[in-house]
C-alpha cells in the first residue's frame, strides 16, 4: 500500500500554496510538520480529493485517486482543521449519518459508534447536541467520524488542537495502535504531538517539502545547529531583539 | 434509503426548518379563515329596520339562504326572470340609488340581493364591442338573454380582437378553448372571490417559506466546514447531493400538500362545498377560457402551485450548491421569488412567464393568467400564458436539479 504524490502544486491567484511536492507515503504514522501557512492544509485537502491540484498527481497503489472516486473515499478517513457539525444533531445522530455515508453496514454501526465513543471518552455525551460540547469534545467527535470506516488512509489536520494534555496522550496511544498496516498522516506545528509516534516525518515550508525522515534522522541533521540556554529573567531585556 | 431517511431526520430536526414549517401550517389556517372573517351582512326586518349585523359563518349562511333559490344551471330563462325582477325593482329609483344608499333596503334585500350573483356577469357579457365598457343591468333588454351564451362567444371575439389584434393564431386558440367550456354555467352562490385571492397569496407565502427553509441545504455546510468531512465519504458526492435534493423535495412537497389541503378544506367547509360546482365563469370573467368549476380550479391552482414551488426550490438548491454563503443564497432566492411580480408590472411578460416562480405572485399568478388572455408570441406561434408558465417550470425542475448535483460535486473546498 502506497500513496504517491508526484510533482504536486497548487496555485491560488498570486500565491503558490503547494510547490512541486513529491512524497511517497507508506504504512505507518507520518508527521507533516510546518509553521502556519506552510501549505500543510492545502496539501491535505488535495490528498483528500476535495481540492484539485494545479498540476501533479496523487496515486494510490499506482491509480489516480481522483479517477478512483468512491473506491478511494471508501479507504479514506479525514479530519479537517476547521470543520462544523449539524447544529441540531446529537453526537450519536451525527455519527450514524456519517457512518451511512461511509457505507458502514447498518448492523455494525451501533457497535462501531459505541466502541469509538468509549475509546475517545465520549460515551457520556452521546445523546448531547454537538453544539453544546466543548471544543475538545467536538474535536474528538471529529476524530471518531474519521475512523468510522476503519480507513486504510487516515489524514488528520491538526487533530490535537483544543485537546487537553491528557487527551493528547490518549490520542497518541490510540493512533499508535490504529496505524498498524495503515497510512496515517498527521499535520501539526506542535512537534511533541508526533515525535514519539511518527515513523516518518515530512517538513514543509513555503509550500515545499524540505526534508523527510524519522524523528531521529531529522534531529541528527540539526545537531550543532540548535542550542538551548538558560537566561536569568533579569537579563532577558539584554537578549531581546 | 438509509441515507435518505437520515437526511430527512436531519432536516426535520433542524430548528430553522421546523419553525418555518410550523409557520406555514399556522398560516394555512389563518389565511383560510381571513376571507371568512371578512364576510358580513346586515339583517333587516320587514320594515327595513336593522336587526343584526352578521359576520363570518353567520353572514355566509344568511347570504346563501337568500341566494340559494337561484342555485343550479344558469339558463337564459332564469337569467331573464332575474333581470325582470331586478329591473322592475330598480327602474323606479334608478340604478345610482343602489350605491348612494337611497334605495329602500327591504326592497333591496327582497328583490335585488338574491339575484345579484346570478346577474353579476351580464354587464361584462353585454359590454360595448368597441370599447369593452360594461353595460348597465338596467340597459340590457331581457329578450337579449335568450342568446346569452352566443353573446359570451361574441364578447370573447371582441375582446380577443382588442387584446390580440395582430395575432390571429391567439384569437383562434382562445375561441377554440372556449368551446370546451360547458354551458349552461352552474351557479351555487356563496363562495367569495377574495378566498381565491387568499389561496394565491397563501401559495406565494408557502413558496417563500419553503424557499427560505431550502436555502441552507448545501451552502450552510460549505459555510460551517461540515462539507469537508461529508464529501470525503464514500457516498459524499453525487449520491449525497441526490439524497439531499430528494429529501428537500419530499419535505417541501409534503409540507405544501398538507398546508394547501388544510387551507382548502377550511375554506370549503366555511363557504360550503356545494359552491365548488359553480362555473369559474360565474365568479371570474364570463369569458374565462378554462372549462373548470371552482373545485377544479382550486385543484389546478394547488397543482400549479406545487410545480412552481418545485421549480423555485430546484433553483434555490442550485444556488445553495453554488454559493458559499447562506445569506447570499437566501437574498438571491427571495429576489427570484419576487422578481416575476416586478417584471410583470414592468410589462416584461415573457420574462415573468419563464422564471421558476412565474406562477406565484398576484397579477402574474397562475389564477389571473387562467382568467386572462396573455399569450407568448414566438414568430407565428402563440402560446397561452398558463401553458408557458407550467411548461417552463416543469422543464426547469430537472434542469436546476442536475445543475445543483453537478455544482455540488465540482465544489472545491478552499
Amino acid at each position: 500500500m502506497e500513496l504517491t504524490i508526484t510533482n504536486l502544486s497548487k496555485q491560488f491567484q498570486d500565491k503558490t500554496a503547494v510547490d512541486d511536492v513529491c512524497l511517497s507515503l507508506t504504512p505507518g504514522v507520518w508527521g507533516l510538520l510546518g509553521a502556519n501557512g506552510a501549505g500543510k492544509t492545502t496539501l491535505m485537502r488535495m490528498i483528500a480529493d476535495i481540492l484539485n491540484p494545479t498540476s501533479g498527481k496523487i496515486l494510490y497503489d499506482g491509480k489516480d485517486i481522483h479517477a478512483m472516486g468512491e473506491e478511494y473515499r471508501n479507504l479514506f478517513g479525514f479530519l479537517p482543521q476547521d470543520f462544523g457539525f449539524f447544529q441540531d444533531f446529537t453526537v450519536k445522530d451525527y455519527l450514524e449519518y456519517v457512518a451511512a455515508l461511509k457505507d458502514v453496514p447498518a448492523k455494525e454501526t451501533g457497535k462501531k459508534i459505541d466502541s469509538l465513543l468509549h475509546t475517545l471518552t465520549l460515551t457520556d455525551v452521546r445523546s448531547k447536541k454537538i453544539i453544546k460540547l466543548s471544543e475538545g469534545m467536538k474535536r474528538r467527535v471529529g476524530i471518531a467520524q474519521a475512523m468510522l470506516n476503519d480507513p486504510k488512509i487516515l489524514i488528520m489536520d491538526e487533530p490535537t488542537a483544543g485537546l487537553d494534555p491528557g487527551e493528547r496522550v490518549r490520542f497518541r496511544n490510540f493512533i499508535s495502535e490504529f496505524s498498524h498496516d495503515r497510512i496515517v498522516l498527521i499535520s501539526t506545528h506542535i512537534v511533541s504531538d508526533i515525535e514519539y509516534i511518527a515513523t516518518q516525518n515530512a517538513i514543509m515550508k513555503a509550500g515545499r517539502i524540505l526534508d523527510v525522515g524519522t524523528t531521529d534522522e531529522l534531529v541528527k541533521q540539526v545537531t550543532g545547529k540548535v542550542w538551548t540556554c538558560v537566561v536569568p529573567a533579569e537579563k532577558m531585556p539584554m537578549y531581546e531583539m | 434509503m438509509r441515507i435518505y431517511y437520515l437526511e430527512l431526520k436531519r432536516v426535520l430536526k433542524s430548528r430553522r426548518s421546523m419553525i418555518l414549517l410550523l409557520i406555514a401550517l399556522f398560516m394555512s389556517v389563518v389565511m383560510a379563515w381571513l376571507p371568512v372573517m371578512y364576510e358580513d351582512i346586515n339583517q333587516y326586518d320587514d320594515k327595513g329596520n336593522k336587526v343584526a349585523k352578521l359576520n363570518g359563518l353567520d353572514a355566509i349562511t344568511y347570504k346563501k339562504s337568500l341566494r340559494s333559490v337561484n342555485n343550479g344551471e344558469v339558463t337564459p330563462k332564469k337569467l331573464k326572470e332575474a333581470l325582470n325582477i331586478y329591473q322592475s325593482a330598480v327602474s323606479k329609483y334608478g340604478e345610482d340609488s343602489l350605491s348612494s344608499g337611497d334605495f329602500p333596503i327591504n326592497l333591496y334585500m327582497e328583490k335585488v340581493f338574491p339575484v345579484e350573483s346570478l346577474l353579476g356577469r351580464l354587464p361584462e357579457a353585454f359590454s360595448d364591442s368597441k370599447t369593452g365598457q360594461a353595460s348597465s343591468l338596467i340597459d340590457i333588454t331581457p329578450d337579449k338573454l335568450d342568446s346569452f351564451y352566443e353573446q359570451t362567444v361574441q364578447h370573447l371575439e371582441d375582446i380577443m380582437q382588442m387584446e390580440q389584434k395582430e395575432h390571429p393564431n391567439a384569437q383562434k386558440q382562445a375561441l377554440q378553448k372556449y368551446t370546451e367550456v360547458e354551458t349552461p354555467f352552474q351557479l351555487y352562490a356563496g363562495y367569495s372571490r377574495d378566498a381565491f385571492d387568499y389561496i394565491v397569496l397563501f401559495i406565494f407565502l408557502l413558496v417563500i417559506l419553503c424557499t427560505a427553509a431550502a436555502t441552507p441545504t448545501f451552502s450552510n455546510e460549505y459555510q460551517t466546514g461540515s462539507d469537508s468531512i461529508l464529501r470525503c465519504t464514500k457516498h459524499g458526492r453525487s449520491r449525497l447531493a441526490m439524497v439531499k435534493i430528494l429529501a428537500a423535495l419530499t419535505i417541501f412537497s409534503m409540507a405544501f400538500i398538507i398546508c394547501i389541503s388544510l387551507h382548502l378544506l377550511i375554506s370549503n367547509l366555511a363557504f360550503g362545498s356545494e359552491c365548488m360546482k359553480t362555473s369559474m365563469q360565474m365568479l371570474f370573467s364570463v369569458i374565462s377560457l378554462p372549462a373548470l368549476n371552482l373545485g377544479q380550479l382550486q385543484v389546478v391552482l394547488a397543482i400549479g402551485g406545487l410545480i412552481s414551488l418545485l421549480a423555485t426550490i430546484s433553483f434555490t438548491l442550485f444556488l445553495s450548491a453554488k454559493c458559499k454563503d447562506s445569506i447570499s443564497v437566501i437574498l438571491i432566492a427571495i429576489v427570484m421569488c419576487l422578481l416575476p411580480i416586478f417584471t410583470y408590472s414592468a410589462g416584461a411578460n415573457w420574462l415573468s412567464f419563464i422564471l421558476p416562480s412565474a406562477g406565484i405572485g398576484m397579477q402574474n399568478s397562475l389564477l389571473y393568467q387562467l382568467t386572462g388572455f396573455n399569450f407568448l408570441h414566438i414568430g407565428q406561434v402563440s402560446i397561452w400564458s398558463p401553458y408557458v408558465i407550467m411548461t417552463t417550470a416543469a422543464i426547469e425542475i430537472p434542469v436546476f436539479l442536475v445543475l445543483a448535483i453537478r455544482t455540488y460535486c465540482k465544489h472545491q473546498v478552499a
